[in-house]
């Protein structure tokens, strides 16, 4: 079963594109943070000391370093203890920003209990919170605005069969009474087409050293790079495992809902956990954004804990036995494998007003071909509508298919390691 | 020093006891029992697998720029638990805070005694694909540098996932200092080589001797210009490629057969000297001048064509 079916389209949907780059746009987070880069000892209580900023996290320009979050007079909360400072001085020299706190209160600027404002310390920003009397205008703060591009690839199969082989019935039937060859073969292309779609929008065609190609990045190798990953050893999946991915999901805001897409030996990994916890029988069927019936209609198991819901899916595609029929014995890339895929809709960054699933699967369209049809097919040969000279038929598919991943920060990887 | 006692260092193969383990003096397995880690100095562990680069980059909207591209994924959790191959043979070890061992063979037995640690140890984890540990946490340490998820460890089995390596700037700056040494080699190469050899040589390397746009052929100033450029580029090849005095036959080769020296026009199947229509070696069946001037290079590698070689060589000098 394909991806976007087992999903079906609240997770997963399927749009169009009229242009072969596409794009869609995302906001950074809107609170800011910086790093402190070298411990600073405290000095005396009330006195203001200057912090350098860690590159890159502390700058929203990445290594250029020139510019932070941090505005002036603004309130700032350390991590360690909660200590609050004003921001009374900003020099903004290039990676290596430094920032002056003076303590709101009679306090040192400090890490928890010491002396020293430690290096890796997280400070946090906050509006200004102690403006007094007639006070005048601040700094602006922005989230951060980003544009991913994306292309569609190209998919391309064909069959051809001779007259001879076109005319020889056989015993068997390929489905809707169809006993010669060529039917076997288009149904082949057919499934090969969809897997291929499949495969390419799902872990990415790269295409950066092939020339005169364009491919398309996948919905995997978004994830893979801005996503997390969540590590366990095979065959031992435990409650703590469980919690990494929960604290994981929670750190990066993702939604309540979310969809395990996994191999069979994950799926069975966690539920020899769940049965071994839930001996009586305590999993439920989830509502899946839709209705428990729906849901218990879909075959979804599920499971909730730490406020989040967990959808587990089996997909075939990852394991090369089910798919290729042969055991990899060198090393398996999706072996004890899942994805978690936050059901539901995000705010479209662009268009405030709309929504969109997390998932989509893009198709780009020739106008001349009808609306809605993503796998184009035409025929030509010496039985066809459009003769050949050639006593053969042809039979050609097409399709031009890319991805894009939304808010890839919320997605996460289950991995079980094998030594 | 009457008093002293002599301490006599084990002999080779001969096994010597250590926290428990029994292993032979100077095995990989004592070594690494044996290794102090400084407590002041912050080891640090990268990622083994680096992002794919995006083929299409994320933009900044504001700058309307392309934002850096991150190396490694935000964060990836450390696997506490791991087999290994410990003298010879499979073993588990597990990483608790506040237990004495990482072998599982010597860590308490007891449920309660388990659950506690498993309750007090904290998640670790890679963050920008990046972890650093201090030396005084020693049995964590000894875990990262033995697990099979390390890259480099030398018990890893042969089937575990490679997660992370140790990030030694030490031997980082060995290897680039060493990188450096052999631009400035082939750089002096570049520089002192005589024109003869120069040319030779960028020929062998492929530096054009003409100017595309005009068809202008290059002066030996020009071309060393390029030659120089290549060595600080491709300084590995460079150096390697430089004492190969192979490359002077083959050069001698192609140069004879671009200006008609040697030829097969006497016979189609033989290459002779154009002059004296001596017959050098067989080229049957070869047709072009790469493929004849292969053959010829062939040959003059061999006992028999070693009288060509003086001769050709004869010819240019």
């Amino acid at each position: 079963m394909l991806v976007s079916d087992i999903l079906g389209r609240s997770t997963v949907e399927t749009t169009n594109t009229t242009t072969n780059t596409f794009s869609h746009f995302e906001k950074g987070r809107p609170f800011g943070s910086g790093i402190v880069l070298n411990t600073v000892a405290s000095g005396a209580s009330g006195a203001a000391i200057s912090v350098t900023l860690k590159s890159p996290q502390s700058y929203n320009d990445g290594a250029a370093g020139t510019q932070s979050p941090f505005l002036l007079n603004q309130t700032v909360k350390v991590r360690s203890n909660g200590l609050k400072y004003k921001v009374t001085n900003i020099t903004r020299t290039t990676g290596a920003f430094v920032i002056e706190l003076t303590p709101l209160g009679a306090y040192t600027v400090r890490s928890g209990t010491g002396t020293s404002i430690l290096a890796g310390e997280g400070l946090e920003t906050f509006g200004n919170q102690l403006a007094g009397e007639s006070s005048d205008s601040q700094g602006t703060m922005q989230q951060k605005m980003y544009r991913y591009d994306n292309t569609c690839t190209v998919l391309r199969a064909s069959t051809k069969s001779s007259d001879l082989a076109a005319m020889n019935k056989t015993q068997i039937d390929f489905g809707g009474g169809k006993f010669y060859e060529p039917a076997l073969a288009v149904q082949t292309m057919n499934i090969n087409m969809m897997m291929n779609v499949e495969d390419a929008v799902f872990e990415g065609v790269p295409y950066s050293n092939i020339s005169g190609t364009i491919g398309t990045v996948g919905i995997l190798t978004d994830v893979s790079a801005r996503g997390s990953e969540v590590d366990y050893v095979s065959t031992m999946f435990a409650v703590g495992d469980f919690q990494n991915f929960t604290n994981v999901l929670d750190a990066n805001g993702g939604p309540r809902e979310y969809h395990f897409i996994q191999d069979l030996k994950q799926r069975q990994d966690i539920n020899n956990l769940l049965f071994g916890i839930y001996r009586n029988g305590a999993i439920s069927y989830g509502s899946v954004g839709m209705s428990q019936e729906a849901s218990v209609s879909y075959g979804f198991k599920s499971f909730s804990t730490d406020t989040f819901d967990f959808h587990f899916h089996r997909y075939k595609g990852f394991t090369a036995q089910a798919v290729f029929g042969y055991v990899p014995t060198v090393g398996d890339y999706r072996a004890n494998f899942g994805v978690g895929v936050p059901q539901g809709t995000v705010v479209d960054a662009k268009d405030g007003d709309a929504t969109r699933p997390y998932m989509q699967w893009v198709y780009q369209q020739n106008p001349d071909i009808t609306a809605g049809q993503r796998i184009y097919s035409w025929s030509l040969g010496y039985t066809q509508p459009t003769k050949t000279t050639e006593a053969s038929n042809k039979y050609e598919q097409i399709c031009y298919p890319g991805s894009r991943t939304i808010a890839a920060e919320q997605f996460a990887l289950l991995r079980g390691l094998v030594s | 020093m009457a008093d002293a006692t002599t301490l006599v260092a084990p002999k080779k193969d001969e096994k010597v006891e250590l926290e428990g383990h029994s292993v032979k003096k100077d095995s990989k397995e004592y070594l690494f029992l044996t290794t102090e880690f400084d407590a002041d100095k912050k080891y640090m562990f990268e990622l083994a697998e680096p992002n794919l680069e995006r083929e299409l980059p994320i933009i900044d909207v504001r700058e309307k720029r392309p934002i850096p591209h991150q190396k490694f994924k935000p964060y990836q959790n450390i696997v506490l638990t791991s087999q290994i191959v410990w003298n010879g043979s499979r073993v588990n070890i597990r990483y608790y805070d506040g237990c004495d061992s990482i072998f599982v063979s010597q860590q308490p037995k007891e449920k309660e005694s388990i659950d506690q640690f498993i309750k007090q140890t904290r998640v670790r984890a890679f963050l920008e694909g990046r972890f650093g540990v201090m030396g005084d946490e020693k049995m964590l340490l000894r875990y990262l540098m033995i697990c099979s998820w390390n890259g480099e460890s030398a018990f890893r089995t042969r089937t575990a996932n490679s997660i992370f390596k140790p990030l030694d700037k030490g031997k980082q700056a060995l290897i680039e200092s060493s990188k450096l040494d052999q631009t400035e080699t082939a750089f002096g190469y570049a520089k002192e080589a005589s024109e003869e050899k120069m040319l030779m040589h960028a020929h062998y390397l492929g530096i054009p001797t003409t100017d595309y746009d005009s068809g202008n052929e290059l002066t030996p100033k020009e071309i060393r210009t390029e030659y120089r450029k290549y060595a600080l580029r491709e300084a590995d090849e460079f150096i390697k490629s430089y004492t190969n005095k192979n490359i002077e036959t083959k050069y001698y080769i192609d140069k004879a057969l671009e200006k008609g020296l040697i030829s097969n026009k006497f016979n189609p199947n033989k290459a002779t000297w154009h002059k004296s229509n001596t017959v050098i070696c067989d080229i049957s069946g070869l047709k072009s001048n790469e493929a004849i001037a292969t053959r010829l290079f062939e040959f003059s590698c061999t006992d028999e064509g070693e009288e060509f070689k003086i001769q050709l060589t004869a010819l240019f000098n």
